[in-house]
């Protein structure tokens, strides 16, 4: 009985676990498949013979490598921005004792509470007088809303860890504090700069209310967008949608992966003291 | 002597934090102010509360509030309890524990489109995998139509919302289960606690710093979910799944009744607000209790 009981958890942790990874698998199974075979009954949990049809016709006969690519540009654009700017941020609130600071940072906390759709039509008007709609920077630049504040939260944990008399040592060899930030603060957080980009990354990656609205044209229309306008075509083909969700899901899980553990440490101090 | 004063004027903290604070009044305060102006203009004439009578006798946005507190009902209490309860058994693995939160990770890492799509397929009406299943337990007897059912697509797209972000949850409760000693329970136990006991005795109240700010972002973020209705139902059918964030678009972009949609959009941010206020000091005040 107690032998039993030892079990019960992790079975129990086991069929959540295939609940929670199912609709992955279902996806990535049903991209590989013919769409006659997705139409069939009764429906099978492997692909019958497995093809890359999908891929192919999406990769060469779709817009969707164009706006992969769009997306790339601009998460890319948005994250080093959100990086370069974060960093004295958070090294400013780790490091330096002022009146107002707690203001100032709980100013920062409160732009992560405001909706979104609060900010969209007025960023658009703005965006549209500044010739910025179907544009990189524009849709990149509002981006930062999204993610600047986390980011400031998320260094902030991490350059907190890292003992003042490191950059002491070097501010009495002559080093200014700007100067101690790039040769001492970052290449020491290095890992956890780079999960604090990933996480950036990952959040332009996906956004789509700003994407959407921002972008009228396939000029800078981000994957999110198209995969989106894909799939409420008017004659859908569900395989060649599944294979390029799997295409569009692929490069932030590789991401991810790689810096699991120190992208979680961020992620959970930094939420934790937001 | 001048090389010194510019030399103190960049030590000062301010130079540090000044790009932030000039992005985020260009995203933040500029849209707010702007739509502050314009929804209290009216036909030419300002300043006037026009937009927001017509707003509260309108029954779509009427409807719309209503949908959007429904929302909040159906994800949040059901993401943390089941993140919670992922985040107690995960805890209480050895073995496989890394093996498992990989796993259990995994639905937060896919793009929110990618969710919806995925979705989408599974509750497709005629070739969707979840009316197969069903029926082969014997759970339902013919096809249900699921997110183009007007009684159940709210329901249905929360679940899909759930899915998403409960390994968020998990994550954050799994941090702070990790700093809970061992010792304690070792204690209970040897006092002959049982499991539920100190599920309830210990777990709970150590846990509860960390489930503080975890609601917290829980709410915002969940007021702040426009892709899941979005694309799933676009608010359908017949605009019954509508919420705020979609009224605001489809007034403000679509028809472009930018007064109108900035009346909505201050109206919205209040709650947002509001809710946000009201929850931290209704908790901070428990904590002074529960400290002392």
């Amino acid at each position: 009985m107690n032998q039993m009981k030892k079990y019960v958890p992790s079975m129990v942790l086991s069929l959540l676990g295939i609940v929670m990874i199912f609709p992955f698998f279902w996806m990535i199974s049903c991209a590989f498949r013919r769409p006659n075979e997705l139409l069939s009954s009764p429906p099978r949990m492997l692909p019958s013979n497995p093809t890359i049809d999908s891929f192919i016709h999406v990769l060469f006969d779709t817009e969707i490598p164009r706006y992969f690519f769009n997306s790339l540009a601009i998460a890319t654009i948005a994250t080093l921005l959100c990086i370069f700017v974060a960093i004295p941020a958070a090294y400013s609130f780790a490091r330096h004792q002022y009146r107002g600071k707690n203001l100032v940072m709980i100013s920062i906390l409160l732009c992560n509470m405001v909706p979104q759709a609060s900010t969209l039509v007025p960023l658009y008007r703005a965006l549209d007088q500044l010739g910025l709609i179907d544009s990189y920077v524009g849709i990149a630049f509002t981006h930062l809303l999204c993610m600047l504040p986390f980011s400031i939260i998320m260094l902030n944990g991490f350059i907190k860890t890292i003992p003042k008399t490191l950059e002491e040592a070097a501010m009495i060899d002559g080093c200014t504090r700007l100067q101690s930030i790039f040769k001492i603060i970052v290449p020491v957080c290095s890992s956890g700069i780079f999960a604090t980009a990933m996480y950036a990354f990952m959040i332009s990656w996906e956004e789509f209310m700003y994407a959407m609205t921002f972008s009228t044209s396939s000029r800078a229309r981000t994957i999110s967008i198209g995969l989106k306008l894909f799939s409420t075509e008017f004659k859908v083909d569900w395989s060649s949608i599944l294979a390029a969700s799997t295409l569009m899901t692929l490069p932030i899980l590789i991401l991810f992966f790689l810096i699991q553990d120190t992208f979680i440490k961020g992620a959970t101090g930094g939420a934790l003291k937001g | 002597m001048d090389k010194m004063k510019k030399k103190k004027r960049r030590e000062h903290p301010f130079f540090y934090l000044l790009p932030t604070l000039v992005i985020l009044c260009l995203l933040v305060a500029y849209p707010l102010l702007n739509n502050l102006v314009n929804s209290l203009s009216f036909q030419g004439i300002f300043p006037t509360m026009a937009n927001y009578q017509k707003l509260f006798s309108d029954r779509y946005f009427r409807q719309d509030l209503k949908n959007t507190f429904q929302w909040l009902l159906y994800t949040v209490p059901f993401e943390m309890l089941f993140g919670l309860l992922i985040a107690i058994l995960l805890n209480g693995e050895t073995g496989m524990k890394k093996f498992f939160r990989t796993i259990f990770i995994i639905p937060w890492v896919i793009p929110a489109v990618v969710v919806c799509i995925i979705w989408k397929w599974i509750y497709n009406a005629d070739y969707g995998i979840l009316n197969y299943i069903l029926q082969a337990l014997g759970l339902i007897q013919k096809n249900q139509l699921w997110v183009s059912d007007p009684k159940q697509v709210l329901q249905c797209i929360a679940v899909v919302y759930v899915w998403k972000i409960s390994p968020f949850v998990m994550i954050m409760y799994l941090s702070g289960l990790q700093s809970i000693s061992s010792d304690i329970y070792e204690s209970a136990r040897l006092d002959g606690a049982n499991w539920l006991q100190q599920v309830g005795y210990i777990t709970l109240p150590l846990l509860f710093p960390v489930m503080r700010s975890v609601i917290l972002v829980s709410v915002i973020w969940s007021l702040n979910s426009f892709v899941y209705i979005y694309s799933i139902s676009g608010g359908g059918p017949a605009r019954v799944s509508e919420i705020v964030q979609i009224f605001i678009y489809k007034t403000g972009i679509e028809q472009y009744n930018f007064q109108y949609s900035a009346a909505a959009a201050n109206i919205f941010l209040l709650i947002v607000m509001a809710i946000a206020f009201a929850y931290i000091s209704m908790t901070e005040k428990q904590d002074r209790e529960m400290m002392g």
